[in-house]
């Protein structure tokens, strides 16, 4: 028999797939069969090669475009880019994210307004431009990073990334009552701490203690991997996860329950 | 690839429905599956074709069939023992066994109460209170030494008219999974729950006639209105959340309620 959640034969577009959740889902998903539309923003200091040198192994085909989320037209240029390709679309994760520490009283107007055009506005972009070939075809995937922060729990001086990761979960509701009629699901993934280059990072995360510090804490006795997420990606864009839609899977080691 | 190869995995309810369809699933994924159910584990299933031990042989599945009721403690410990039997060890723990009805406040007696709150609730406490405690004795795989997956309800987080001590059950399995994920996390289970919307099993009034012709009772209406998604849920979709949340994909997962409803609580 095949594997449950096999993906042979499904085209994904996955934002942000150069470091962190985007690149460990994009190198589970071409294990699993899917062929890959990938984007990095080149500004950001990753690099992609890797990921693509890795998912290329595994037999996939892939297609990089680089882009800021933060473009309408680039994003729609991203689904016409794997039509273009592939000739359809089946999955579409909106990964890409950015995470700026500013203490509220201190926050610029720019600085809120930047976070949520990434985190918040990026997402809807993808999803927009995805919506009509999913339509026609009768089926899709929509699929979002939030996260814990802002919907579960608090995060000191990121109230502008936790607002914008709330707004993914109103967004994702709302999203899938309109298209599920079509036959899309729309759904989120809420990561608690992932051992990410994202939240490495000593000044605007937790940095290498801190992390170590949330595994003892934790009731599951480790922190997260990009591949925990992937995985749960993977489940949600599989024909196993076919009727889960307008909810929020929530990955974090049991963390928020506690809280 | 087989993600439960080796493992050992129990489901209640197996004679039928959801856990008849998540026992196939997980046979078909490698795992030897230890069925459990009141009587009709040997029976035609609800297809009317052909009884879940059948089905999961005649698809090459290892299948260890139980006659047991999960409100009966010394069942319980049978249950236990057979699956301990198996390979020394018991992977997944699923608690499936229910039993949907029954109405509101004023018209529930006690004996109604009762009836759900034993079968629904009160069962599912013995079976994670015995198979945690054997869980604690076995090695760890990938971190884990045992996986609980208990099923709640849309019913369990929503409150659709009439069913009032059925839902307190679903509400009750939901937070006890939570408490049972934080208190035992450090020991390495994990335990979720699963909260399936409208599933069309056929086991159900109304339901065969949907599935047969097409004919739509208040009920199924009600539910049609209720879900956003194309179509209304089918067992096989809980049987891929169970897999998940059985399988080595989600061992950063737990204390979590994956709802599987189309949308219904979302909308």
């Amino acid at each position: 028999m095949s594997d449950s959640f096999d993906l042979t034969g499904r085209v994904a577009i996955i934002t942000g797939a150069s470091s962190g959740i985007g690149a460990a889902t994009a190198r589970r998903f071409a294990k699993a069969g899917a062929s890959l539309v990938l984007t990095d923003l080149a500004a950001d200091g990753h690099d992609i090669t890797a990921v693509v040198a890795d998912v290329t192994t595994a037999g996939a085909q892939v297609e990089v475009v680089g882009l800021d989320v933060r473009s309408t037209a680039a994003v729609n240029g991203l689904v016409d880019t794997a039509i273009r390709r592939f000739g359809k679309l089946d999955i579409a994760i909106a990964n890409a994210a950015i995470a700026r520490i500013a203490p509220f009283g201190e926050m610029a107007e720019t600085d809120f307004q930047n976070t949520l055009d990434v985190d918040l506005t990026g997402v809807w972009r993808l999803f927009r431009a995805s919506i009509a070939p999913m339509s026609a075809a009768g089926s899709g995937r929509l699929l979002a990073t939030t996260s814990t922060v802002g919907t579960l729990e608090a995060w000191h001086a990121h109230a502008h990334y936790a607002a914008a990761k709330a707004g993914i979960v109103g967004m994702v509701r709302s999203l899938a009552a309109e298209v599920g009629p079509a036959g899309i699901t729309v759904n989120a993934v809420a990561p608690g701490i992932i051992r990410t280059p994202q939240t490495l990072d000593q000044i605007n995360s937790l940095g290498e203690d801190g992390i170590n510090a949330t595994a003892r804490e934790q009731p599951i006795r480790r922190v997260g991997e990009p591949d925990d997420i992937a995985a749960a990606y993977q489940y949600l864009a599989s024909d196993a996860g076919g009727f889960v839609t307008g909810h929020m899977l929530v990955v974090d080691g049991g963390r928020t329950l506690t809280r | 690839m087989k993600r439960l190869q080796g493992r050992t995995a129990v489901v209640t309810g197996a004679a039928a429905g959801l856990g008849r369809a998540i026992a196939r699933r997980f046979a078909a994924e490698g795992a030897t599956v230890v069925a459990c159910d009141i009587n009709s584990l040997l029976e035609p299933g609800s297809d009317g074709t052909i009884s879940t031990v059948d089905l999961i042989r005649a698809e090459g599945g290892q299948i260890v069939p139980v006659i047991a009721d999960v409100t009966n403690t010394a069942d319980v410990d049978r249950i236990l023992a057979a699956a301990l039997d198996d390979n020394g060890r018991v992977d997944v723990l699923v608690n499936n066994a229910g039993k949907f009805g029954g109405s509101s406040l004023l018209d529930v007696s006690d004996d109604e109460w009762n009836f759900y709150l034993t079968l629904n609730l009160t069962s599912v406490f013995r079976m994670c209170r015995s198979f945690v405690a054997a869980m604690l004795e076995q090695a760890e795989i990938e971190g884990v030494r045992g996986r609980i997956i208990n099923m709640g309800s849309q019913l369990g987080l929503t409150a659709p008219p009439g069913a009032l001590a059925y839902a307190a059950t679903k509400a009750g399995v939901i937070h006890m999974t939570r408490q049972i994920a934080v208190d035992y996390a450090r020991s390495g289970i994990i335990a979720n729950a699963i909260a399936p919307g409208r599933i069309i099993t056929g086991d159900h009034p109304g339901e065969h006639e949907y599935l047969e012709r097409g004919e739509i009772d208040v009920a199924t209406r009600f539910s049609l209105a209720r879900t956003p998604f194309s179509r209304l849920g089918r067992p096989d979709d809980i049987a891929g959340a169970a897999l998940y949340l059985a399988s080595d994909d989600s061992t950063f997962v737990s204390g979590a309620v994956l709802s599987v409803d189309g949308g219904w609580t979302a909308y």
